[in-house]
């Protein structure tokens, strides 16, 4: 059965994430999930099962890359960097969400007052 | 760019798929570890921590399954994974293919050779040139008959219409149907000929190989003693000499030079010949006789833009003229037009035994499809779990039926393989069987472009309805129950045996209604052939003969000659009598209009019509039909005696009810020159047949031979024993008058009528064949549902026999089962059945039967082979040791 990605996101919301993360950072997918947790402050619930679909699509982009490295527990990981193309797509997306963003936010103050 | 750069990695990941999922594999377990590593720090237990790293994933499978629908190209790849799945499973349940493959196999190719006869038919291109715009003019008439209604048309009309017509470029005639003597090479023979106009060839555009064709001035009297040859009878004749152009044959005893030969191909289904001559016709003659001379078809070709429809309306125009102008002759007549191909396909008349045969076949498919159908529920009952687990995993329901589908199109995909390969020797036999037909033994019958697309059309149909009934019930499965049940159930459950009960049912209803309707072919046939021909054909031999012109003109010579053959053949040793005759009996002689005295001022149109003969004295004791009343002709009916006619029981009973014929006068409407004079009715002879199959007998109306002599004649001779050892005998008697007279087809009268009856014969033996195929099939499809069911009820009777049921109540409980399905099937079949007699009685000409004890036969057949096909698997039910099947588990 196929699931939706984001239960409880907008599309594109778990990739702008996941560029924003990695921009920061390289990382493996687990630690991916629990940066993301931590961040939010446990706001955000991502399904774990929903991430590496997601990391899939943006491989598959150009928009990351992935090699495999060892972790400081000594396991083998998958370490995802962002490249240029990553950088710039998750320019663009920011500021088209923040613009989104503002737009909804005077929708609902004004629904408000 | 990007787009096309992702595409083609895709499409690269199609091949590198095992190192990306294992890459895949490693990193979900990775995550995994890490994930259980963090909770065994927090101080769970290693249990703990793994389910709830597990959890926290979503489920290891899904999310993987989940991921390769992310990746490569998924339907094709699907696809592909769908196809090695299915081949694999092919393989492994070798009974199973084997008899899905070949059930299919054998209705399709049973539709593929039917198809590649019929489509042999109606697609073929005549060979002319541009042929779309080569029409044929024929006449119609309001009566009904056998065969088309086509009908030739007369000179008159031609050259008027000729001239007169808005629509064509050009209009040439073709008198066929004619046969030459062929003398002065090898034994005399009779050959077929066409007569032609001098630019017949440039209307259809057709060119010889050799030589030229006809031209300007050939089909001018004095001017036409030159010949067209055909291809295959210049090779026969002439052992293909390039150098044949400018040699002389002799025809009808005189010499006509070659022109030319035609090309291999040129052989036109409704007109064959062996040679082509010019055909002379006089404009002059314009009279009644010359109107009623109805011998040509002609052939146009369109002017360029004109549709058929506006040359009919044209045609329709120039012939309600005719009839307005000369209403004496042409009451009554109409005429029409239609493209070649279109008139070949008409004057074929074949289309309702092509939609019969087409129907036989296409429920064979059916029934076909049912048993496969009915074998994959079987196989989807076993594999209930199977789906349930798929689903489970993660499997989209949708993605579960597309790869069921897969499966049956490689169910299909094999059988079509196996079938076409049947079809092909299929087809060889019955282009040999149909080949006593001269116009199919040239057609050219293959497996085509179009008899291929069909079967490919046919076999994805096929896969859709045999694939559709396990594909819903996957669509229908209830995971949770079924991955629960299964090991512990006892018995099948009435409901899901419903599926295939009801496809059961549904074939015996077909098989019931193919049989009827070839039972009701077949019983036509039959009633046919075995209602008395009114004479006795044993020891009969028949040959043909046409004396040519040149030498036979005078009716005097006419008579003289056949005299003094008839004598010569009694005076045969093993021969008792002979006689001479227009028409052989039982072989379709013509109708001819008549007058009673009082009649004499209806018209043509309007006169009764009775089928004629000219005879010779020793006729009917020849063939030995029974006098009834009065006398038949002796020696003494010469020319310049009193003219008399001989009357059938039909002919008096329809004509003179009071039964008074004997002494009336009657006149014969004749076509050919010889005045019609009034005759008296001498003697009434019992009905002869005239047609081997008829199922009623048509008024029939004899003259003698010596008062209205002709020169194409057939003999018959009766022998006392072997009718062809007399063969030799007869050639000599002729060749002994005149070694130049050709001898056509010498045959006994059974071989004769065998003929006759053979297209009948082929065409209820095809439906025969269909409706066994059928039966059978539908037999293993009941045999597979009740064996199935036992295999599956095996614990229940097990504990029924444990608890003291008796072999033979079970055995009755599963007979019972199987046939009461039968029954429903068989019933539901008779009702379709019941209006098939009358359907084939408007489809096919003449044709009256009842379905009478078929509707007893049928049902008796099939619950005879119900009965076996549930007695065998009962009977292994009422074997059943209570302790195996129980231990089972």
């Amino acid at each position: 059965m196929k699931k939706p990605e984001q239960r409880d996101l907008f599309p594109g919301a778990l990739e702008m994430m996941i560029l924003r993360t990695l921009k920061r950072q390289p990382l493996h997918g687990y630690a991916l999930v629990q940066h993301i947790k931590r961040t939010s402050n446990d706001l955000l619930q991502i399904e774990e099962g929903s991430l590496y679909p997601a990391l899939q699509r943006l491989l598959k982009e150009d928009l990351v890359k992935a090699e495999w490295s060892i972790s400081s527990t000594n396991r083998r990981v998958r370490i995802y960097k962002l490249t240029a193309a990553g950088a710039r797509h998750l320019e663009r997306q920011v500021s088209s969400f923040e613009k989104m963003l503002e737009g909804i936010t005077r929708v609902l103050a004004r629904g408000e007052s | 760019m990007r787009q096309l750069r992702a595409w083609l990695s895709r499409v690269g990941e199609l091949f590198g798929k095992g190192r990306r999922e294992q890459e895949f594999s490693a990193e979900i377990d990775s995550h995994l570890q890490l994930h259980i590593d963090d909770n065994l720090r927090r101080g769970m237990s290693q249990t703990q921590a793994r389910r709830e790293a597990i959890m926290k994933l979503g489920g290891v499978e899904q999310t993987k399954e989940n991921y390769r629908e992310r990746r490569g190209l998924p339907l094709l790849e699907v696809f592909f994974q769908d196809l090695r799945f299915g081949a694999r499973l092919l393989h492994k349940n070798p009974g199973f293919t084997l008899v899905a493959v070949l059930t299919l196999a054998l209705g399709i190719a049973a539709n593929a050779t039917i198809f590649s006869f019929v489509s042999a038919i109606l697609y073929q291109r005549p060979p002319v040139y541009d042929s779309d715009r080569v029409l044929v003019v024929y006449g119609t008439t309001a009566a009904r008959g056998p065969g088309a209604n086509v009908n030739p048309v007369s000179a008159p009309n031609y050259f008027t219409w000729k001239r007169e017509n808005r629509v064509f470029s050009d209009l040439a005639a073709l008198e066929p149907y004619i046969s030459v003597s062929l003398t002065g090479k090898d034994e005399p023979e009779r050959i077929s000929a066409n007569r032609a106009t001098a630019n017949y060839f440039s209307v259809i555009g057709v060119a010889p190989v050799l030589g030229r064709a006809f031209a300007n001035g050939d089909d001018q009297a004095g001017h036409d003693r030159v010949v067209l040859l055909d291809y295959r009878f210049w090779e026969r004749k002439f052992g293909s000499d390039p150098n044949v152009v400018g040699k002389t044959i002799r025809l009808n005893g005189a010499e006509h030079t070659v022109i030319g030969v035609l090309p291999r191909r040129f052989q036109i289904m409704s007109f064959r010949s062996q040679v082509w001559l010019p055909l002379v016709l006089d404009e002059s003659q314009q009279g009644a006789a010359a109107r009623q001379t109805r011998t040509l078809y002609l052939f146009a070709r369109s002017k360029p833009g004109v549709t058929l429809d506006q040359a009919q309306s044209d045609l329709r125009t120039l012939g309600s003229l005719a009839v307005q102008l000369f209403p004496d002759t042409e009451t009554g007549r109409d005429t029409s037009c239609l493209t070649l191909q279109e008139y070949i396909i008409h004057d074929f008349n074949a289309n309702a035994a092509f939609v019969i045969l087409l129907s036989a076949v296409g429920f064979v498919l059916l029934i076909a499809c049912a048993n496969i159908a009915g074998l994959l529920l079987a196989r989807a009952t076993s594999r209930g779990k199977e789906m349930a687990i798929r689903i489970a995993i993660g499997a989209g329901r949708a993605r579960v039926l597309r790869q069921l589908m897969t499966e049956a199109l490689l169910i299909a995909l094999l059988g079509t393989i196996a079938g076409l390969g049947l079809a092909l020797g299929g087809t060889q036999l019955l282009h040999k069987v149909l080949s006593f037909n001269e116009a199919i033994k040239m057609l050219d019958m293959q497996i085509d472009w179009r008899v291929l697309s069909y079967t490919s059309a046919i076999a994805v149909l096929s896969a859709l309805l045999f694939g559709l009934a396990p594909a819903l019930r996957a669509w229908a499965v209830d995971v949770f129950p079924t991955l629960k049940n299964d090991s512990t159930k006892v018995s099948a459950g009435k409901k899901k045996s419903r599926g295939r009960s009801l496809l059961v049912a549904a074939e015996v209803a077909m098989a019931v209604m193919l049989l009827t309707g070839a039972g009701i072919l077949i019983k036509g046939f039959l009633e046919g052939l075995h209602r008395s021909l009114g004479f006795q054909p044993q020891h009969l031999l028949t040959a043909q003969i046409t004396l040519p012109e040149s030498h036979y003109k005078e009716p005097a010579k006419q008579i003289e000659f056949y005299s003094e053959l008839a004598a010569r053949l009694e005076a045969m040793p093993g021969a008792t009598s002979a006689a001479i005759t227009s028409n052989l009996p039982a072989a379709g002689a013509g109708f001819m209009s008549f007058l009673l005295k009082g009649q004499e001022n209806l018209s043509p149109a309007d006169r009764p019509r009775a089928r004629y003969y000219v005879v010779s004295a020793h006729y009917f004791e020849t063939i030995q039909a029974s006098v009834i009343a009065g006398r038949v002709f002796a020696e003494s009916d010469g020319p310049n005696s009193q003219p008399v006619a001989v009357v059938t029981e039909k002919f008096v009973a329809r004509f003179f009810p009071q039964g008074d014929a004997l002494g009336k006068q009657i006149r014969i409407d004749s076509s050919d020159a010889v005045a019609t004079q009034w005759r008296q009715i001498v003697g009434i002879v019992h009905d002869v047949k005239s047609w081997p199959l008829n199922y009623a007998d048509d008024p029939e109306v004899y003259e003698p031979f010596s008062q209205h002599p002709a020169a194409e004649m057939s003999v018959v001779v009766r022998a006392v024993n072997d009718a062809n050892s007399l063969a030799p005998g007869l050639r000599e008697a002729v060749w002994s008058l005149d070694r130049d007279q050709p001898i056509g087809s010498v045959i006994n009268m059974p071989d004769l009528l065998g003929n006759e009856t053979a297209p009948d014969l082929i065409f209820s033996e095809l439906m025969m064949v269909f409706a066994v195929l059928a039966l059978v099939l539908a037999g293993i499809g009941i045999y597979g549902l009740v064996a199935f069911t036992v295999g599956q009820r095996s614990q229940e009777i097990g504990i029924r026999v444990a608890l003291g049921a008796e072999k033979k109540n079970i055995l009755r409980m599963v007979l019972l089962d199987g046939l009461r399905l039968a029954a429903i099937g068989a019933a539901i079949g008779m009702l379709g059945a019941f209006p098939l007699p009358r359907l084939f009685e408007a489809a096919l000409y003449d044709f009256h039967v009842l379905g009478g004890w078929l509707f007893v036969i049928v049902p008796a057949l099939i619950g005879a082979v119900a009965l076996l096909a549930c007695y065998i698997p009962a009977r292994r039910a009422s074997r059943v040791d209570p302790m195996v099947a129980l231990r089972y588990e």
